[in-house]
């Protein structure tokens, strides 16, 4: 898959896998990845850009005897969201006219 | 590999970020091998599947070092080179080092260190240029920087000639009226008003090769810096000026505190701005 396609494909994973819950690293990564392949080291710097692009906010809570980072969605998350499915309505309605009448058997 | 094997060599390949970022690198690390543990995996087990931390610590430098670049792909197999300044990570293929500014590339004019002498815009020109060739696209932000950065080299220059056409006039103090006194406090003006603006040469320079994390910085350093730069000019050299006794002490004028509090009131506004919308320069 093209890089920055999975790249944007990623954040909107990251940002689905909080929409409804807090969560935290491990639990975002097993969320995601039967859908999309992702390491621990694809998702860092995914989480630090959309901490730093105010989309998600990080608490640091103590769990059975040491620190988790809870990653909490925020309104410009949502929007991001919101904007992905837009966009994607645009590729799927392209997508039909590109394969019409080639499917395959 | 044990856990703490594990840190020790992803501490170790993280020397070259700032202590914050390889803090957090590393908290984030532990936390995904603590959580694999909690999950049923051993020790062993959790830090290889969490992976190499060789790799992982060239793939944290090199997200670091591309965040400043509008269009790499994480995933993208890059090598990395050291700067042979501050010895920090770069990809390869870098025109500065992110860190200290440093030119890769044979450039004379361009390698700090002989940094000319102040007068004109010569010297930010060639700054803003490079970096802008480095693959740096133009926003609105860097718009409004490389505006202010030449307004204020303008204003610097023509205020150097002032000065300069003063003194070898003799004709003091028809420009700066609190400064009227003799030959001395020209010197001493002259003297901080270029120190102040090699400082300001230097910073540009080096914000300006990692433009996009340090743009509001530099926005609001150039804007506060006139005020700073003017007033410290008129204190320190009316205090040189009384110590050596040529003349009395000059107080600050009624403008110069005007010219600082409007300065300070356009610093917070602007701090506040840049504050509110820091999502806008990481992206």
């Amino acid at each position: 898959m093209d890089i920055q396609m999975k790249r944007g494909l990623l954040e909107a994973a990251v940002l689905s896998a909080i929409r409804d819950a807090d969560s935290w690293g491990y639990r975002i990564i097993k969320d995601i990845r039967p859908y999309v392949d992702i390491s621990e080291s694809t998702l860092y710097p995914i989480l630090r850009r959309l901490e730093a692009s105010g989309c998600l906010s990080v608490r640091t809570e103590a769990y059975s005897g040491r620190l988790r980072k809870y990653y909490h969605i925020l309104p410009a998350g949502r929007q991001r969201l919101d904007a992905f499915r837009e966009d994607w309505e645009e590729v799927l309605a392209v997508y039909s006219f590109i394969t019409r009448g080639t499917e395959k058997p | 590999m044990t856990k703490s094997d594990f840190l020790k060599t992803l501490r170790d390949g993280l020397r070259s970020l700032p202590d914050a970022d390889a803090e957090r690198s590393l908290t984030y690390y532990i936390e995904m091998i603590d959580d694999r543990m909690d999950d049923g995996m051993t020790e062993e087990e959790a830090v290889a599947a969490v992976g190499d931390p060789a790799q992982l610590a060239r793939e944290i430098l090199r997200d670091s070092g591309l965040s400043s670049e509008p269009s790499g792909g994480a995933e993208e197999n890059r090598d990395v080179i050291f700067c042979p300044r501050c010895s920090k990570a770069v990809t390869d293929g870098s025109r500065f080092c992110p860190r200290c500014g440093y030119s890769f590339e044979p450039e004379p004019n361009t390698v700090t260190g002989n940094l000319p002498e102040p007068e004109g815009g010569e010297p930010i020109e060639q700054i803003s240029r490079s970096a802008l060739e480095a693959g740096y696209d133009l926003k609105w932000y860097h718009f409004l920087i490389r505006f202010f950065i030449w307004f204020q080299a303008g204003l610097n220059a023509v205020g150097l000639i002032m000065i300069l056409a003063d003194v070898t006039s003799g004709s003091f103090g028809s420009f700066f009226s609190p400064m009227n006194s003799g030959m001395r406090s020209w010197v001493y003006t002259i003297v901080i008003t270029t120190v102040l603006f090699i400082v300001y040469l230097i910073f540009t320079r080096r914000a300006l090769a990692r433009w996009k994390r340090c743009a509001p910085r530099l926005y609001l350093i150039s804007l506060f810096f006139p005020f700073v730069s003017r007033l410290a000019a008129v204190i320190v050299s009316s205090a040189a000026f009384h110590w050596f006794g040529t003349s009395g002490f000059v107080p600050l004028t009624r403008d110069d505190l005007g010219v600082l509090v409007g300065g300070i009131v356009l610093f917070i506004l602007n701090f506040i701005y840049f504050r509110k919308r820091a999502g806008l320069f990481t992206e």
